[in-house]
């Protein structure tokens, strides 16, 4: 299945710098969030949401067509 | 010859322009170690009671760490604390730079200054001797032209300048001390206090070096810091800067909007860390941001600070005024729903160039739109169109306020005064704490701040306590230094227990120590910075030589903290001045992950009385009490208070 990513701040450094932190990523069916991040080699401390609405459970399951933003989380500022 | 500070005080009296110096002993620098609670020690033995805000019996303190100027990442910070003429309670502040780093090796490690000039004056302090200088030339200049005309006439480049802007010498209740040009101590209004002694500036340069106790140690800590940044929790805010935390903050329901009556903002990508990177920083445009929009302070080697450049459009903002934090693209942006990354670069240029605290001014300004929006205010008041999302009425207000021009010299009041001047039910859109403006992160979705912005000194504050995310689903990842502090066990979302409390205490002690080793609460902290506790400890123990225990930097922490209320009791001011804003309580939040949140009365009151149980002061005051101070060694402070 294929779901559309976002990726933000210095996360986004782990896709070619012309992508600007887009894209469309091919994952297996049933592939969870952590799946995600292992595959992409992201840490697991971030703050993501699917579809804009947060989710902290990282063995959330993905579907199709979702839309996945990951940020960094950091306290403060 | 001390290692880590000077061993002098500078003290000035500037009704009759002479100066001393007071050398206190060793005990006095390891019982207080510079920075806030230091200051504390001369505002409590100086400044009688009831002082007013804005006249010459306040006392404005200066002050170092015995860490400052060290070659370490994150020690080159001052704090500033004088009586606010916001707040009316204490004021306290602190800001980075080059500045704190050149009064060390200037030779002093705090500057107490009481009285006021007959005219304006600046002084000029040169590796140890004292000179009053005329500064009826630089009333009224901005603060670049300021300190341009202070180096050429005294003939050096490399003289850091502290100053105020034109919004100081207009006591603009939020007025900032600025330095570079671009730093700020901005919350509290302390820049007021300086502008009401006739104090323009303090420019200082040094040549002497600072000697440490282990020089190897330092540099270790500094080789560690250089070799860990880039796979540390501060990476992305040095890079991207801390609005680099726009979206995280909208992902949770904690980005405020529409004056504190959402948690979410659509547009919030429009004004985010990563797009001011790829947009307005200086270079971007050729890819060279990294090298030429990125700022730092004495020996950082994090470089968060943002450097912006337009060049074209309505806004064009000069890199001279460095760039907006997260705090300031929230209260210019999400704050009064305006998406206009330009405009609100603009606004901080302003503010940078008059000198004003941005949370409290867009802040300020967004009460104003809440209530423009609601009716109560209208054209005929403001004399703009404050209709949601207006970038041009916003940057108008802020020049406006900066002059005290039309509506802006009501607003340059603050918000709270303005709402109780001009009654209409105005105040019922306030976000006020002891009279200050909340910054950007929310206690209806972090609730340990709503206990945190309640009893914190100083009014609403956010770099006070570690915020809730570090003990709930951060945990994992902090769990190692959390347990250096006693913090030894995940907590739920959005709990405000007594564990919770635990928690805000514990952290918020470790804050307070930081704000008075002045070490930088991004590169020192409990969680995700780039140095724990442990090294915190090692850092003080290498650069003065003295063995120090965590338990001994956490008591620094809570002496300061009792100081801090100590003063506000003098002041008359009680548990009945820790009150959040009504609408906190009243209107749920519209929207995203905290949409219907708000918080419950009867919680929040019990977490107070928790807070004033494990802070060891009286719960029906909120007062220290007698026992408290005096194992902290504040026996003379509980004198004071007829305890």
């Amino acid at each position: 299945m294929q779901i559309h990513l976002k990726l933000y701040s210095t996360l986004r450094e782990v896709l070619p710098p012309e992508a600007k932190g887009q894209a469309t990523l091919d994952l297996h069916d049933g592939a969870t969030l952590d799946d995600l991040l292992a595959q992409l080699g992201l840490p697991k401390r971030v703050v993501i949401s699917v579809n804009d609405e947060h989710e902290p459970d990282l063995a959330r399951r993905l579907s199709p067509g979702d839309r996945v933003r990951v940020f960094s989380a950091v306290g403060g500022g | 010859m001390p290692y880590g500070y000077t061993g002098k005080i500078l003290h000035i009296n500037l009704t009759d322009l002479t100066h001393s110096v007071e050398t206190p002993d060793e005990a006095f620098y390891r019982k207080y170690m510079g920075g806030s609670a230091l200051a504390m020690f001369y505002l409590l033995r100086d400044m009688p009671a009831g002082a007013e805000p804005l006249g010459p019996d306040n006392v404005l303190v200066f002050a170092l760490s015995v860490l400052t100027g060290a070659p370490l990442s994150g020690q080159s910070r001052m704090t500033a604390a004088a009586k606010s003429p916001l707040t009316g309670a204490i004021g306290d502040s602190q800001t980075g730079g080059f500045w704190p780093a050149e009064l060390k090796f200037a030779g002093f490690d705090a500057i107490v200054i009481k009285g006021a000039a007959r005219e304006p004056v600046y002084l000029w302090i040169k590796d140890g001797a004292v000179e009053f200088r005329p500064a009826v030339h630089l009333w009224g200049r901005i603060t670049a032209d300021a300190e341009d005309a202070i180096k050429a006439e005294l003939g050096d480049d490399k003289i850091e300048v502290l100053q105020v802007g034109p919004a100081g010498e207009n006591q603009v209740r939020f007025a900032a001390v600025m330095n570079m040009s671009n730093r700020a101590n901005g919350r509290t209004g302390l820049g007021a206090v300086m502008g009401s002694k006739n104090l323009k500036a303090i420019a200082v340069r040094g040549t002497s070096k600072l000697e440490v106790a282990d020089k190897k140690a330092v540099s270790d800590l500094a080789r560690w810091g250089v070799a860990k940044l880039p796979s540390s929790g501060i990476a992305g805010l040095g890079k991207y800067g801390t609005a680099e935390t726009t979206g995280a903050n909208q992902t949770i329901g904690s980005l405020p909007a529409y004056n504190y009556n959402s948690g979410v903002f659509a547009d919030w990508e429009a004004i985010d860390g990563t797009t001011m990177y790829d947009t307005i920083l200086k270079g971007a445009e050729e890819g060279k941001q990294d090298r030429l929009g990125r700022d730092t302070c004495y020996a950082c080697t994090v470089r968060c600070k943002r450097v912006v450049e337009i060049q074209e459009g309505p806004y064009k903002v000069d890199p001279r005024y460095g760039g907006p934090e997260y705090e300031t693209t929230s209260t210019f942006g999400n704050y009064a729903g305006i998406n206009d990354l330009a405009a609100i670069a603009k606004a901080n240029e302003l503010c940078n160039q008059y000198g004003m605290d941005t949370i409290s001014c867009g802040a300020t300004i967004s009460w104003a739109y809440e209530a423009y929006n609601e009716g109560k205010l209208t054209q005929e008041d403001t004399g703009l169109d404050l209709t949601w999302g207006n970038a041009e009425s916003m940057v108008k207000l802020t020049e406006m306020i900066a002059t005290r021009t039309g509506f802006g010299d009501i607003l340059a009041e603050g918000s709270q005064r303005a709402a109780e001047e001009m009654g209409r039910g105005l105040a019922d859109y306030l976000i006020t704490v002891k009279g200050q403006e909340l910054p950007a992160h929310m206690p209806q979705v972090k609730k340990s701040l709503a206990v945190i912005y309640a009893v914190n000194p100083f009014g609403a504050d956010h770099q006070s306590s570690e915020h809730d995310p570090a003990v709930e689903g951060d945990f994992e990842a902090n769990k190692e230094r959390l347990a250096m502090i006693g913090v030894n066990k995940e907590l739920p979302r959005r709990s405000l227990d007594a564990e919770k409390i635990d928690f805000a205490v514990r952290t918020q002690r470790l804050y307070s120590a930081l704000d008075s080793l002045n070490l930088c609460q991004f590169v020192f902290g409990p969680a995700w910075q780039l140095y724990g506790p442990d090294q915190t400890v090692e850092t003080v123990r290498a650069i003065t030589g003295w063995d120090v225990t965590i338990e001994e930097i956490q008591e620094v922490g809570e002496r300061r903290l009792n100081m801090l209320r100590a003063f506000n009791a003098r002041e008359g001011l009680d548990r009945k001045a820790d009150k959040l804003p009504a609408k906190l309580f009243k209107k749920a939040l519209k929207g995203g992950a905290s949409d219907g949140f708000k918080l419950d009365e009867d919680e929040f009151e019990a977490a107070l009385d928790s807070y004033y149980e494990q802070s060891g002061w009286d719960a029906e005051t909120g007062n220290p009490t007698r026992p408290t101070l005096e194992r902290l060694g504040l026996d003379w402070v509980a004198d004071q208070l007829e305890l």
